[in-house]
């Protein structure tokens, strides 16, 4: 599996760790770690810091958490940000919509 | 010793006034006789003694004056011809003089206009620059477009996501309507077994079971069409999965979008923008150094023209210099024929007064002229004096 999720029951904290490949590949995954919960966690850590290559999808599934976290509401860090990584994400706007670190 | 050298012969006026007066004055006496022989005796020697004066001269050489006169000729021609020659070139400088400085001006005024027109082209192109569509304008359009085309990307991506993770949802509900068909088929084949079981029943029974058999052979007909209808089913579902599973492909590939060009173009933005502000930067200050060139080139232009006036002190200079030489050529032939009279004629104490009053005269006159002349209202001896007003 090219996602491992770590589910922190004391603090509701779900922490996403990515592999190399953060695209399409790995909807299905993402789904399954995340998406598909039928309760939201509280918070999500989501740690980029392997990824070398991520796609318009891997924004797409960004979004798509964001909304199943509870859109605005939602409490979303995303870490271990590269500088490549950080510049597709600022284009895109993702620095007004999650917190990069 | 020479008899006419006797004082008596020599002065025989005086001295016979003189021996008359004495014997008059030893035969009588009166008392007024006195001063009136002493007066006679008196004039008789003065007479005596302008006879001699004009006898002498009469008596000495007449001297030569041809030569004296010739080169006193000499000297008045070659004075006045070096002096109209000097006049003439002197003319001529002035005629160069006029020329050459109604070029030099016609040539600045010429530079001066063209360092307008060139200053008010300068003008329009940084007027042209700040009222139109800005290199940093465009570019920070362009930035703004891309991002809203990345974000549409990004929209697209979630939404293409959203639906393969719906045909997801919806391929599961396929596998189960599978597994339940398989069910079906069980069924058939179980009732398909039963009704074979029941026709051998029916064959033992003989004569009796044949109504028996019809009906378990009717069973086994419903179990085959059922069995085809499960196939046909079957192959639909399969079908349709396929085909969903191409639809999946389709959205999947909608969903993964390359952002590396969008990211690369927008570094090209961000690079062009720190180029074009430089370079804006860069321009300005250049426009502001030429503009500063011009203005100093203006001022330059405007004291060379007003430079050019020592052609009309320069004028004045020399005309005056010209009517010097003129009048001075004039009192050089005056003044050589006096002295030429003077050294030719008898010398007369009278004429030689009369003639060096007249050189005096004439050049007391000439100074006087020279005077009132330096005093002149015209005669400039400053070129600061005066600005010129360029058009």
């Amino acid at each position: 599996m090219s996602i491992t999720a770590h589910h922190d029951s004391e603090t509701d904290c779900l922490t996403l760790q990515l592999g190399e490949r953060f695209d399409f590949s790995v909807h299905r995954d993402f789904h399954e770690a995340c998406l598909g919960a039928v309760r939201p966690a509280r918070s999500y850590v989501v740690d980029l810091g392997e990824v070398a290559r991520m796609d318009s999808s891997a924004l797409g599934m960004l979004l798509l958490l964001r909304e199943h976290a509870g859109g605005d509401r939602a409490e979303i860090r995303i870490v271990n940000v590269d500088s490549a990584l950080r510049g597709t994400l600022r284009v895109a706007g993702f620095d007004r919509l999650f917190a990069l670190h | 010793m020479s008899f006419a050298r006797l004082p008596v012969v020599r002065h025989p006026l005086g001295f016979g006034a003189s021996a008359l007066a004495l014997a008059t004055a030893l035969f009588w006496h009166p008392a007024w006789l006195a001063p009136l022989l002493l007066v006679a005796v008196t004039a008789a020697w003065i007479v005596e003694a302008h006879r001699l004066g004009a006898a002498a001269h009469a008596d000495a050489p007449v001297p030569d004056h041809e030569p004296v006169r010739e080169a006193l000729d000499d000297v008045r021609g070659a004075l006045v011809d070096e002096l109209g020659h000097a006049a003439r070139e002197l003319h001529q400088a002035l005629d160069l003089l006029r020329d050459a400085v109604s070029e030099l001006g016609g040539g600045f005024d010429g530079l001066s206009r063209k360092t307008g027109q060139q200053q008010s082209l300068l003008k329009q192109i940084i007027d042209a620059q700040r009222d139109g569509v800005s290199m940093q304008d465009f570019a920070a359009r362009t930035g703004d477009l891309l991002e809203h085309f990345v974000g549409l990307i990004v929209q697209l991506s979630r939404e293409s996501l959203r639906i393969v993770y719906r045909i997801d949802g919806t391929a599961k509900e396929m596998d189960a309507v599978f597994g339940l068909l398989r069910n079906v088929n069980t069924i058939a084949e179980e009732t398909n077994l039963l009704a074979l079981n029941a026709a051998i029943e029916a064959a033992r029974a003989g004569e009796a079971g044949r109504g028996f058999a019809v009906v378990a052979g009717e069973i086994r007909n419903l179990a085959s069409h059922s069995n085809q209808f499960n196939e046909q089913i079957g192959s639909h579902v399969e079908r349709a999965r396929a085909s969903m599973e191409q639809l999946r492909g389709l959205v999947g590939a909608l969903a993964a979008q390359d952002l590396n060009v969008a990211l690369s173009a927008k570094g090209g933005i961000d690079a062009m923008m720190e180029h074009v502000t430089r370079s804006n930067a860069r321009a300005s200050e250049v426009a502001d150094q030429v503009v500063e060139i011009n203005r100093g080139l203006g001022s330059d232009v405007s004291t060379t023209i007003r430079s050019l006036q020592f052609e009309d002190i320069l004028s004045q200079l020399i005309n005056q210099t010209r009517t010097r030489l003129v009048e001075l050529q004039d009192i050089t032939a005056e003044c050589t024929r006096d002295i030429e009279t003077l050294a030719c004629g008898p010398i007369d104490a009278g004429v030689l007064a009369e003639h060096a009053g007249r050189v005096r005269n004439r050049l007391a006159v000439q100074r006087e002229k020279a005077r009132l002349r330096s005093r002149g209202p015209a005669l400039q001896s400053s070129m600061d004096a005066g600005e010129i007003e360029l058009f």
